[in-house]
């Protein structure tokens, strides 16, 4: 017998032997690390496209998109820019950084070499902005200790001014490294313009042309050069020119923004609306006081007919909700203009940069007396009619096609010219007012261009009280004041707290809402206020 | 039929072990093969012979010319008595003429083998054949060792042949009692014939009878008592009387690889819970049952429903916000916890889906040990940073035929604790009461209207009724049903000295308060254990888990959405809950109008709780099997190597969807998840023992390596909006996202591992002075090449004061204890530290996008090192009926693995770093005392108590506050420096310095300050057990206690937002004036305010939602825990039924509050108010109301 179990003991401690031999083969450790799910290595083309994707303008709904008064709400707690019943949406964030920026740097440190200008120019396009977009929002900011990783934890806030001039030169450079003879930027992989040079350049020059206009009210001798700069380069004049995303009404290919309105409103015609959100009366009026064409291509009112509705986008029955007045559902709440199945289809394009912002930019340079080559005038008649013709890029979805026609247009210009007798004032309300439409669904870019320019004037008076007088919402936190910045990110305090105080200090606004978010931006200047 | 049926299988069986006798004999090399067979096949015997009939001892015969055969045959028959022999041994047979009548049966076989090549021994009620002594050398002896031990107890088998005079003298059966020197009786005591393995052991009345010879001696021993040995020459009833031996001297407790050794060579603290305490008054999670139980263990509970998960943390919190629960072993090897468990802010689904502890069925669990400290959990390695907590589960006992215990448990859970809200004002806005149905949906949950005066009132759902209270605690009552839990659970168990065996199967069916939402756990699990060979050569145990757990519409916890509590607490304090049901009883919280969800406030986020309870799903269902097989082989008397391999398989997926007539989600949401996990563990270890130096120095040495590999994946699919209704099915999606995982470090697939040895050294000086040094390596995969390994070492001693040194007589025992220990750990995720880039095709053109993780990648991650130093005392005096143990700890970890937030504009989110010095120091004190000790009437006392103090030392450079979590409506839980483990953080009113407050001009709001309120983990944990015995009753009352902590109750805010509690009542009595708050602004100037009674509803949900800190409450409690009342029912009156025990049992958890700070019983919440089992302890969202349970239990063995 103990023959048989020494045998058996010898066999068995062979085999552990050999199995724990095997498993600790060298390097069999280390490869269980390994994510099967990932790569290690950066692939240009994929990430510049995620890039370019990610530089789509976003949307915010409620405390801008009915903040702006596009849009409008019965409810209380989701009608954060209605009413002002709280400050929902108005909390910053600083994901500009390790989003956007953290991937073009990553792309850029790996585009060097004579041949790849233009790709890194077209990234520097994305990264300036992404970022003005956030310091529109948030004033100061880490800039130029930004980005270094472990090697600074804390970087230090950099004023807004001097983060736009740094921008803006950055920009010019890239742009003048651009070279048409070079391979172009990543070809098919850019959803933009298919790697065109010629285009990235003027969507850059248009950039700048933003940028500098933005400036034009505390900085008016640098925006003059910044402007006159831009158009020397060559900024969009084409609808050709246009930046936009095409989206597809293709699983995986659908356009963001509308995927989030449907899920969120607009599930059935005549539903609810859980989040609130009809067309706003000051929207609707507006387009209806001068005949606008494109509201019957973005507004429908849902038209009950047997057990269904029917899509009624006939101009004279649209009828916009009021902001900031009702509280409770009203009985009639289905005969208020909705977005149309066209506005809401998954197919529809965002269009983060146009030829309309650009002329509608170039008249109201003309109109501060800028060198633009263009006049007022001219300048917002080719800001109209690009506006215009962008709908045709829309997805054909009754009952409109999107096609504004040039006679339609005609008239329209015809009964609304630009007002060149009217005052300075005037001019700017106008083409201001004219930005309001022509980028609806560019939130940030319109809420930026009110703050800076204070037209359109909005009326946030409109809630009814028992004696008839006409006041803020009661409900309201920010003493019936449109907030004109957004909160830097509380995380801040805890992971950056000495620069972070420091920039609120400087910026003389307290660290949350309590000041009612009524700290301006460096460019956001004057007596104004843009509204009543 | 049966007795025939049972006789096949005799032969059968008998046939069997006989052919593997053969196969084992002749073909050694397949000897392993055949173990288990053998294993399979000792237990059907054993099994079988359960069922022999009474043992006769008298037989009658008339048998002519009959092979021996039949004549066994036929003494088996009239007997009882089984033969065991070789069939080829009657082969060398002639028949024989028998005839007797009524003769002792011995006689009778003798006569029959008379003549025959052919002896034969009893052994209990086996009657042995074999060979005649020349051929003594036959191959069968060895078996035949095998079998004699089937009923007997283990003694040093000394003697090869076993058999030499059994057969030859004159045999006569010895029968007694067995006593403790008080004269009651002992059951279950070992008797032995000396000098063999033959034996017997008393039943419950301390009875025995065994065969014997004249000549033999017989040896009592229990565990606890002293060995006694009685010579029964010319005895045929004998009574022994065993004496207690000091019990600190044998008692043993199971340490580190389910080892288990003697409490008095230990360097650290240990505690034992045995298993009733888990199975009377039970708790469906074990771990949660730990609470009070052990000091220095925090178990946390919260109102997650019945498969809720658990919190245990062993002596504070270690990891700045990795993971804290101990490690846990079951039967020495490892388990996955997973937790599942909710998380603090989430605001969507967000349920409780258990652990992996909670999928355990109490009924298995013999005793639950916790190794506290470093030096205890030191061989553990890496997992047992935390500590260890050992599960043994019960094995077979040593007994005559099959053992079956049955268990049926039943409680009811019913809600004992209710808020106190206000019911003068009723629902409205603006000091109004609604006009219209519309009017009352949007103020649905607002409690701002008019007083309260009984007239019609139009309500959300257009009926007009009475404007007059509806309390909180009706509408608890009349939303929620009792709870049920209902356990029954069955075992069978056999087993002799070389071969334990125990099978159960348990069930439990749980209905939770909210409707249609139930749990079931369903466990079986099969143990065995063989010892085979000479010497028990060879040990074999093995065991099989198999729990399936599946929860059904798990009650969501927090936030709002898809959480039923939240309407019935917060509902405007006029509305009856019942109402929300709505009118179509086939759909309840549907409106029959719309068919949709039928709201009752404007915002669809709050949800309707029938709506939620029977139209939204979610879903569960777990598989968990572990399985465990380890080979021992005792190479040497004192040399023993053994291998082990460990699997635990975890197959979960889940499922939830919300319909396309959700106010919220209008088109409808579904998302399912799939995860497939294992954790497989190798161990070898050799272990060599002796004394030396006359016996004087005692040596264990003890190294191994373990391999533990742990792989994961998962797929989830998501959509929204249903093509069709009523199919839940990802194919009826419209927008469907199919990925692996959302989250970049926990990708769909991972895996790792750790590769370690160890050895441990145990040395003794006379049993008196004790040391263990211990030291292991870890390999850790998830770290990289050069930095992933450390060696850890731990030292510990003892030495038994009282036996060196005399002792005042009253002190029957003192021991001295200390111990330093070090433990290593890695606890990134698998794949997290190198940077990665991930692709995926979801974008415009289809075209693939690279997508870069936002934490920064840190290659150069070290392991973390946990430092314990611990000392205590234990002294047990008074006739050892007060025992005393004290513990002072002291540990620190640094190093810490952990991705702290950055700021974002560094270029990243976080970054994975060594970081951070914590340290947790702390007293715990147990007593344990028998003040009354009488025949009838025993009274135990245990007590528990601990101390900790944790403190944040350090953090990083340049990080002073870490938030471990947000608690829904603004409070924040920190970790910062200086401070202790989890600091509630929340803006509170800002007053100056004489106390009057300061109000910002600008908006006329109270200014605030954000404040430290306290610590969420509690530092005084407490336990107090009584248990009282008299005669057949026995009763336990259990009581809880925690002190040191605060939380924070996201339920008063909302009340009070919605202008439910009295914070919201100045003003309201004012008329239009509303009220006037006056103090100074911020220049200190007077400041006053009128809020118009219009305004007031603003004022007050800027109050409620403003200063968070207000509800931030003492978390104190004394709780009458558990209650248990026990009945032994007497077992002659269920002899019918062959019953050898049987209790009934009246069991009560969560009796009563004793003690609690008055503003949390002025606000009528639960002092233990935690909503997630994560690292932010102390927030509470609205949750399921706790619950106080009567059940009833009935244990019953046979």
């Amino acid at each position: 017998m103990k023959n048989i179990f020494t045998k058996i003991t010898y066999a068995t401690g062979l085999v552990v032997l050999m199995s724990f031999m095997h498993s600790c083969k060298k390097g069999s450790l280390t490869d269980l690390n390994v994510n099967p799910d990932a790569i290690t290595y950066l692939v240009t083309d994929y990430s510049f496209t995620a890039a370019a994707l990610s530089s789509v303008p976003g949307q915010n709904y409620t405390a801008l998109g009915q903040g702006l008064q596009y849009f409008s709400s019965y409810k209380e707690v989701p009608a954060a820019g209605d009413k002002f019943y709280n400050f929902g949406g108005t909390g910053g964030t600083f994901a500009i950084y390790n989003n956007q920026w953290n991937r073009l740097l990553q792309l850029e440190n790996k585009l060097t070499g004579a041949d790849n200008v233009n790709k890194k120019a077209a990234c520097e396009i994305l990264r300036v902005l992404a970022f003005h977009q956030q310091t529109d929002l948030l004033g100061d900011m880490p800039y130029t200790e930004a980005m270094k990783g472990l090697e600074n934890l804390k970087p230090k806030y950099d004023t807004q001014k001097s983060i736009y001039l740094a921008m803006l030169g950055e920009l010019e450079a890239a742009l003048k490294s651009m070279d048409a003879t070079k391979p172009n930027v990543f070809g098919s992989a850019d959803p933009y313009f298919k790697g065109d040079v010629v285009k990235w350049k003027k969507f850059g020059y248009t950039l700048m042309l933003r940028l500098g206009m933005r400036m034009s009210d505390v900085e008016t001798a640098t925006a003059k050069t910044w402007v006159e700069k831009a158009v020397a380069g060559g900024v969009m004049t084409d609808n050709a020119d246009i930046a936009y995303i095409k989206y597809a009404n293709v699983t995986g290919q659908f356009n963001p923004r509308v995927t989030f309105m449907i899920d969120g409103n607009y599930a059935s015609p005549g539903g609810d609306n859980v989040e609130g959100g009809k067309w706003a009366a000051t929207f609707i009026d507006y387009l209806k006081s001068t005949n606008d064409p494109r509201l019957p291509v973005v507004s429908v009112v849902w038209v009950p007919s047997g057990t269904s509705y029917v899509a009624d986008n006939t101009p004279a029955k649209q009828r916009g909700m009021i902001s900031g007045s009702i509280n409770t559902k009203p009985t009639d709440f289905d005969s208020y203009s909705e977005p149309s199945l066209l506005y809401l289809d998954k197919g529809s394009p965002v269009i983060t940069m146009g030829p309309a912002e650009c002329y509608l930019l170039l008249a109201e340079a003309d109109l501060r007396g800028y060198s633009v080559g263009i006049t007022a005038a001219a300048a917002y008649e080719k800001g109209v009619r690009a506006a215009m013709a962008q709908w045709a890029l829309w997805p054909t979805v009754a009952p409109h096609s999107g096609n504004i026609a040039t006679a339609t247009v005609d008239a329209y210009l015809a009964a609304n010219p630009f007002n060149a007798a009217g005052t300075y004032d005037d001019k700017l309300e106008q083409i201001s007012t004219q930005k309001w439409v022509s980028m609806l669904g560019d939130d940030y870019e319109v809420y930026s261009n009110w703050r800076r320019t204070k037209y359109p004037v909005f009326n946030y008076a409109n809630w009814k009280s028992s004696s008839g007088a006409l006041s803020f919402y009661p409900g309201n936190v920010t003493a019936g004041k449109m907030w004109r910045r957004f909160s830097l990110p509380l995380d801040e305090r805890n992971v950056n707290p000495t620069n972070y105080y420091e920039a609120i200090k400087r910026q003389n606004f307290s660290e949350e809402t309590v000041d009612l978010l009524q700290g301006r931006m460096w460019w956001d200047v004057g007596p104004k206020t843009g509204q009543k | 039929m049966k007795k025939v049926l049972l006789h096949a299988l005799k032969n059968w069986g008998h046939q069997l072990f006989n052919e593997v006798a053969e196969v084992i004999n002749l073909q050694h090399s397949k000897f392993l093969l055949k173990v288990s067979a053998l294993a399979f096949f000792i237990f059907v015997t054993a099994a079988v012979r359960a069922q022999a009939e009474n043992i006769n001892q008298f037989v009658t015969l008339n048998e002519t010319n009959s092979s021996i055969e039949k004549i066994i045959i036929e003494i088996r028959s009239q007997t009882g008595y089984d033969f065991l022999y070789n069939a080829r041994l009657m082969k060398d047979t002639k028949p024989v003429t028998i005839i007797a009548k009524n003769e002792y049966f011995k006689k009778v076989l003798e006569e029959a083998l008379k003549d025959q090549p052919i002896t034969f021994a009893i052994i209990e009620n086996t009657i042995i054949l074999k060979k005649a002594e020349k051929e003594k050398k036959n191959a069968l002896i060895p078996l035949i060792t095998t079998m004699t031990s089937i009923n007997s107890q283990p003694t040093p088998a000394s003697t090869p042949s076993l058999m030499k005079d059994a057969a030859v003298n004159a045999a006569h059966v010895v029968t007694g009692k067995v006593q403790d020197t008080k004269g009651e009786s002992l059951a279950g005591v070992s008797v032995t014939i000396k000098g063999t393995q033959i034996g017997t052991t008393t039943d419950a009345t301390g009875s025995f009878s065994i065969n014997i010879t004249d000549v033999e001696v017989l040896v009592f021993s229990y565990v606890g008592y002293g060995t006694q040995e009685v010579n029964t020459t010319g005895k045929n009833n004998i009574t022994v009387k065993l004496a207690e031996v000091n019990a600190s001297l044998s008692e043993v407790v199971v340490t580190a690889f389910g080892v288990s050794k003697s409490k008095r060579g230990l360097g650290y603290s240990v505690q034992e819970v045995g298993g009733k305490d888990f199975t009377e008054g039970r708790m469906n999670n074990i771990a949660s049952a730990l609470s009070g139980k052990i000091a220095g263990v925090d178990a946390v509970q919260s109102n997650s429903g019945a498969g809720g998960s658990s919190r245990v943390v062993i002596r504070g919190n270690t990891s700045l916000n990795g993971n804290q629960q101990p490690l846990y072993v079951v039967d020495g090897m490892p388990i996955d916890n997973q937790n599942r468990g909710p998380v603090t802010s989430s605001t969507q689904l967000n349920v409780d889906r258990g652990d992996g502890i909670s999928s355990i069925n109490p009924d298995d669990i013999a005793s639950i040990s916790v190794l506290k400290g470093g030096a205890a959990a030191a061989l553990y390695g890496s997992q047992a940073a935390n500590g260890v907590v050992l599960i043994t589960t019960k094995k077979g006992n040593i007994q005559k035929g099959i053992g079956i215990e049955f268990t049926t448990d039943m409680n009811q859970g019913t809600p004992y604790i209710f808020p106190n809200f206000q019911y003068e004002y009723g629902q409205g806005n603006d000091g109004v009461k609604p006009a219209t149905a519309a009017a009352a949906l949007s103020s649905g949950r607002l409690s701002y209207g008019a007083k309260m005066d009984g007239t019609s009132v139009m309500q959300f759902d257009g009926v007009a009724r009475a404007y007059s209270p509806v309390n909180v605690k009706q509408n608890i009552l009349n939303f929620y049903q009792p709870s049920q839990n209902i356990l029954n659970s069955i075992s069978l168990s056999t087993g002799t000295s070389k071969l334990l065996m125990r099978l159960s199967l348990s069930d439990l069916r749980a209905q939770d308060q909210q409707p249609n939402s139930e749990f079931f756990r369903k466990t079986i699990n099969l143990n065995m254990r063989a010892k085979m060979g000479k010497n028990d050569f060879i040990t074999v145990e093995s065991s099989v888990q198999y729990n399936v757990v599946k929860g059904l519409n798990r009650p969501n916890v927090g936030y709002a959405e898809l959480n039923a509590a939240w309407p019935v607490y917060l509902a405007a304090n006029v509305v009856d809950v019942r109402n929300m049901r709505g009118n179509d009883p086939t759909r309840p919280g549907i409106n029959s109008v719309t068919g949709r969800e039928l709201e009752w406030n404007p915002v669809p986020a709050a949800v309707n709780p029938y709506y939620l309870a029977y139209q939204v799903h979610n879903q569960d269902d777990q598989q968990r099997l572990i399985g465990r097989t380890s080979v021992q082989i005792n190479l040497l008397k004192n040399l023993f190597i053994k291998g082990t391999v460990a699997r635990n398989s975890i197959y979960y997926t889940e499922s939830n969807y919300v319909p396309m007539t959700s106010a919220f989600t209008p088109l409808g949401y579904y998302r399912s998840g799939k995860e497939q996990s294992d954790k497989t563990t190798f161990q070898a270890i050799i272990n060599y023992n002796d004394r030396y130096w006359g016996d004087r120095i005692g040596l264990n040495l003890m190294a191994g390596a373990n391999q533990e590999k742990n792989t994961y994946s998962s797929n989830t699919a998501n959509g929204t909006q249903w093509i069709v209704p009523n199919l839940y099915s990802i194919t009826n999606l419209v927008n469907r996202d199919l990925a692996n995982s959302s989250s970049l470090s926990l990708a769909g697939i991972a895996s790792d591992g750790t590769n370690s040895v160890f050895s441990e050294a145990n040395v003794d000086y006379k049993n008196v002075f004790f040391l263990t040094m211990t030291a292991r390596n870890d390999w850790f995969s998830v770290l990289n090449p050069g930095f992933n390994s450390i060696l850890y070492p731990s030292i510990g001693g003892s030495f038994i004061l009282s036996d060196v040194v005399k002792m005042p007589k009253f002190i029957n025992y003192a021991k001295l204890r200390s111990s330093w220990a070090e433990v290593g750990s890695a606890t990134v995720n698998a794949g997290s530290i190198n940077q990665i880039y991930t692709i995926s095709t979801l974008n415009a053109y289809g075209l693939p996008i690279l997508s870069n993780p936002n934490i920064l990648p840190n290659p150069n991650i070290r392991p973390i090192t946990a430092t314990t130093i611990e000392g205590g005392f234990e002294v047990r005096m008074l006739d050892s009926r007060l025992g005393v143990d004290v513990n002072y700890y002291s540990r620190s970890t640094k190093n810490d693995i952990l991705s702290p937030p950055i700021s974002n504009a560094t270029g990243y989110t976080a970054g994975p770093q060594n970081m951070g010095l914590i340290t947790n120091k702390g007293w715990e004190i147990t007593l344990s005392g028998t003040p009354i000790r009488k025949t009838n009437f025993t009274w135990n006392i245990g007590y528990n108590f601990s101390y900790n103090e944790s403190k944040i030392v350090e953090l990083a450079a340049g990080i002073d506050v870490l938030t471990i979590g947000n608690a829904i409506g603004g409070p924040s839980i920190i970790n910062a420096v200086g401070l202790p483990y989890s600091t509630i953080q929340a803006y509170v009113m800002k007053k100056d310095a004489n106390g009057v407050q300061i109000f910002n001009k600008a908006t006329g709001y109270q200014d605030r300050i954000l404040q430290n309120i306290g610590v969420g983990n509690p530092p005084y944990l407490m336990g107090l057990s009584n248990t009282f015995t008299y005669k057949k009753f026995s009763m336990t009352i259990d009581i809880d206690s925690k002190f040191g902590a605060v939380g924070y109750s996201n339920l008063m805010q909302y009340a009070t937002r919605f202008g439910l509690t009295p914070i919201t009542l100045p003003g309201r009595d004012n008329g239009p004036a509303g009220l006037t708050v006056t103090g100074v602004d911020q220049t200190g100037a007077a400041f006053s305010k009128q809020w118009a009674q219009v305004d007031l509803d603003t004022y007050y949900n800027n109050v409620g939602s403003a200063y968070p800190g207000q509800f931030v409450y003492s978390t104190d409690f004394v709780k009458l825990r558990r209650m248990v009342i026990r009945y032994n029912l007497p077992t002659n009156t269920l002899k019918f039924m062959k019953v050898q025990s049987a209790s009934i049992g009246i069991t009560g958890l969560n009796l009563a509050i004793l003690y609690q700070d008055k503003r949390v019983k002025d606000a009528g919440i639960d002092p233990e108010m935690q909503q997630t089992v994560g690292n932010a302890q102390g927030s509470q969202g609205v949750a399921m109301p706790t619950t106080r349970n009567i059940g009833f239990t009935l244990n019953l063995k046979f």
